[in-house]
């Protein structure tokens, strides 16, 4: 389903926890919310589900007149909505009718949590406790009205067809104490799955979770939004799970949101320094802009740029791995001394102090082959960036320091170029 | 012999230590404290031998008063398990002015002395008392009735069943509500279906503790009953009675039916309760 999120504020006391939140998500669509905590991420996600009322804005659902069921076992549709437009193809593409003319979008700023349909998944599962895993699942079905309540033979049929779809076939005896996180997980997403939701709603799905079974459900959460597709929007402070499992990354900050875009566009060009600073540690480096011209603070040589950048003080943003070792000769480069060296696996990291400014940076080089100079503590390096983005310095220093105001953000001044 | 064999084995040693010396004192203080007294009113009543245990046992008066005592206490322990429940869920789920003052109210008739409570009772419910003047007039009768015995009964046992429910339902997590709800529940099916069980164990601990307290309850009792025999006569009472007229093996005899018949249904009450248990 399609959803219009319009506006959105929210207010808890004196704590403006939404300030105005405008997204669109396309149906079949795998969004996160990425931020770090009190950023509004998991606020938005219980305000399109209808568990935050809202101090102002719109919510809107695309659609939901026309929707069907998805599961073939409760299709009552099939017969009540004989083939009203000969709409059979997969479930995806059942929600993707926008521009048709009987599309319609539904206000659902208003309605109750029952009303919308969403499925909503926990950050502690929130499991039943006194049920067993069938009756969990079941759940959703059996507090149904009664004329629209599945018989107890379909409710059990398709409670086992949505556990081999989580893959716990066999455990339907079983209590959520019995289980172990990964498990309960699967459990609370095929309760979720069982009411064919609109929207699927992810809260930290992976947080309480160890790493290995992270990575393992994070793999099949993938595959299993491919064989569904069910519009998926899922909260993550963890940028990694962001940009590998999300098709498109909202970077939530204070409130507001810093960036919108796919994972690359975020990773590849992020539009502010929060989020530069969010994916990742970004080295800062002091330069000014010249004459449409970059000298960084200690160099004697300016580098090219794209040409648009505003004159005056600026902060370069780079990340270690966008560093390169440059010989004596470059003059545009900043002179260092090696103060660390860590080998992680494939990487040289390098802690480099400054000559010119005396602050610490830090550099990512492929793993050191013979070819490649052994850096030992003490050794003298020169470095320039190869990829960064500018931010004017005035800009950045006050995101910085006030925790970062989002009407200081002046992403027409931004400008990224490539050496 | 060789030397392995006389070699002692060791003592496997205990992850939690101190059990030997917790487990011993623990032992000593169940048998000073409520094992040798007990076994005292065992021991006592055996002196009239089966037959004359079971003469004073079914003699009219001591099953009346017996029936009475048990009848009341249960009455009383479900209309405390009902609305310590509500009185329960209102202190979690809602804020009004005065919420902390009547928080402490709630707490007095375990701190109020027993006569205090029974003729401040009577006070209200007898005839001519505020309470009772208004019941009068649509012809009930409380005070110097069974009714009365209710009353006190249920006075002093709401304490046990709101302040066993309280801290539960305070932990039973809003996700689970919220769940219901993403899940099409509507709000009494939630209710029905997802947080009363979880709080069914700490209702039944609930009612069994006000249940005891009634059956044992003597103070406040006696002075809004009556005690009219066969009427409105509690067994702790007719003990006293007997102990008065010098009749300690007949007092002793009923005190022990008392004791067995409490702890059967103690008893019955833990195992259907870690009956539930296993299944949260």
């Amino acid at each position: 389903m399609d959803i219009q999120i319009r506006g959105v504020q929210k207010h808890y006391g004196s704590f403006h926890a939404l300030r105005g939140i405008d997204l669109d998500i396309a149906s079949g669509e795998l969004l996160a919310l990425l931020g770090p905590s009190g950023s509004g991420k998991t606020t938005l996600l219980r305000a399109i589900a209808g568990l935050e009322p809202l101090d102002g804005g719109q919510v809107k659902f695309g659609d939901i007149e026309g929707e069907r069921s998805r599961f073939a076992s409760t299709a009552r549709s099939d017969r009540e909505r004989p083939a009203m437009d000969g709409r059979a193809g997969p479930a995806t593409e059942d929600y993707s009718r926008q521009g048709r003319p009987d599309y319609r979008w539904v206000d659902a700023t208003h309605l109750s949590v029952q009303e919308r349909k969403v499925g909503f998944v926990f950050q502690q599962y929130a499991l039943f406790k006194h049920m067993t895993v069938l009756d969990n699942i079941a759940f959703g079905l059996t507090v149904r009205p009664k004329k629209e309540r599945p018989d107890t033979a379909t409710i059990n049929k398709r409670v086992r067809e949505l556990l081999e779809l989580v893959q716990l076939g066999g455990l339907e005896k079983r209590y959520p104490a019995q289980l172990s996180g990964g498990q309960k997980q699967r459990v609370a997403l095929a309760r979720a799955l069982a009411i064919e939701p609109r929207v699927l709603l992810l809260d930290e799905p992976f947080g309480a979770l160890d790493a290995k079974v992270r990575k393992d459900l994070r793999r099949w959460l993938r595959s299993l939004h491919r064989e569904t597709g069910y519009t998926t929007i899922f909260v993550t402070h963890d940028q990694e799970e962001a940009l590998e499992l999300a098709d498109r990354v909202v970077v939530m900050n204070r409130g507001v949101i810093e960036q919108v875009g796919t994972t690359d566009e975020v990773w590849e060009v992020p539009s502010t320094p929060f989020v530069y600073d969010f994916l990742g540690t970004p080295n800062v480096l002091p330069a000014r802009v010249e004459r449409g011209a970059l000298l960084l603070n200690g160099a004697t040589a300016t580098l090219a740029t794209a040409g648009a950048e505003p004159e005056g003080p600026v902060n370069v943003y780079t990340r270690p791995n966008e560093l390169r070792v440059v010989g004596d000769d470059d003059a545009a480069a900043l002179a260092g001394k090696v103060i660390e060296t860590q080998r992680t696996g494939l990487l040289l990291r390098l802690g480099v102090k400054l000559l010119s400014s005396g602050d610490v940076i830090e550099i990512e080089l492929p793993h050191p082959d013979p070819a490649v100079q052994r850096w030992q503590i003490g050794d003298g390096i020169r470095v320039r960036p190869s990829r960064y983005s500018l931010f004017p310095r005035a800009v950045a220093t006050a995101a910085e320091e006030s925790g970062y105001d989002p009407t200081l953000t002046v992403t027409e001044h931004r400008a990224r170029s490539r050496v | 012999m060789t030397p392995l064999a006389v070699t002692r084995p060791r003592r496997t040693r205990r992850t939690m230590p101190g059990l030997t010396p917790t487990l011993g004192f623990t032992l000593f203080y169940l048998g000073l404290i409520v094992l040798i007294p007990l076994a005292g009113v065992f021991f006592k009543a055996s002196g009239l031998g089966f037959a004359g245990l079971w003469k004073v046992i079914t003699s009219e008066r001591v099953l009346a008063a017996l029936s009475l005592s048990f009848g009341a206490a249960a009455i009383a322990a479900v209309l405390n398990a009902v609305f310590g429940s509500v009185v329960a869920w209102v202190f979690v789920r809602y804020e009004f002015p005065g919420k902390r003052l009547f928080d402490a109210f709630i707490d007095l008739p375990f701190a109020l002395p027993t006569a205090v409570a029974g003729i401040a009772l009577t006070a209200l419910y007898s005839e001519n008392g505020w309470i009772g003047s208004v019941l009068a007039h649509a012809g009930i009768k409380i005070a110097y009735t069974p009714l009365g015995i209710i009353v006190a009964m249920t006075f002093i046992g709401l304490p046990f069943v709101v302040r066993t429910v309280e801290p539960v339902l305070r932990e039973v997590e809003r996700d689970l509500e919220e769940a219901a709800a993403t899940l099409g529940a509507r709000r009494w099916q939630t209710v029905l279906r997802v947080i009363a069980p979880a709080v069914f164990p700490s209702l039944v601990t609930g009612f069994a503790l006000s249940f005891a307290r009634a059956v044992g309850e003597y103070g406040s009792v006696i002075f809004i009953a009556g005690n009219f025999p066969m009427v409105s006569e509690i067994a702790p009472l007719l003990i006293i009675i007997k102990l008065e007229e010098f009749d300690y093996k007949g007092a002793t005899a009923v005190a022990a039916t008392m004791l067995v018949l409490s702890f059967l249904l103690l008893l019955t009450i833990n195992l259907l309760q870690a009956w539930v248990r296993r299944r949260v």
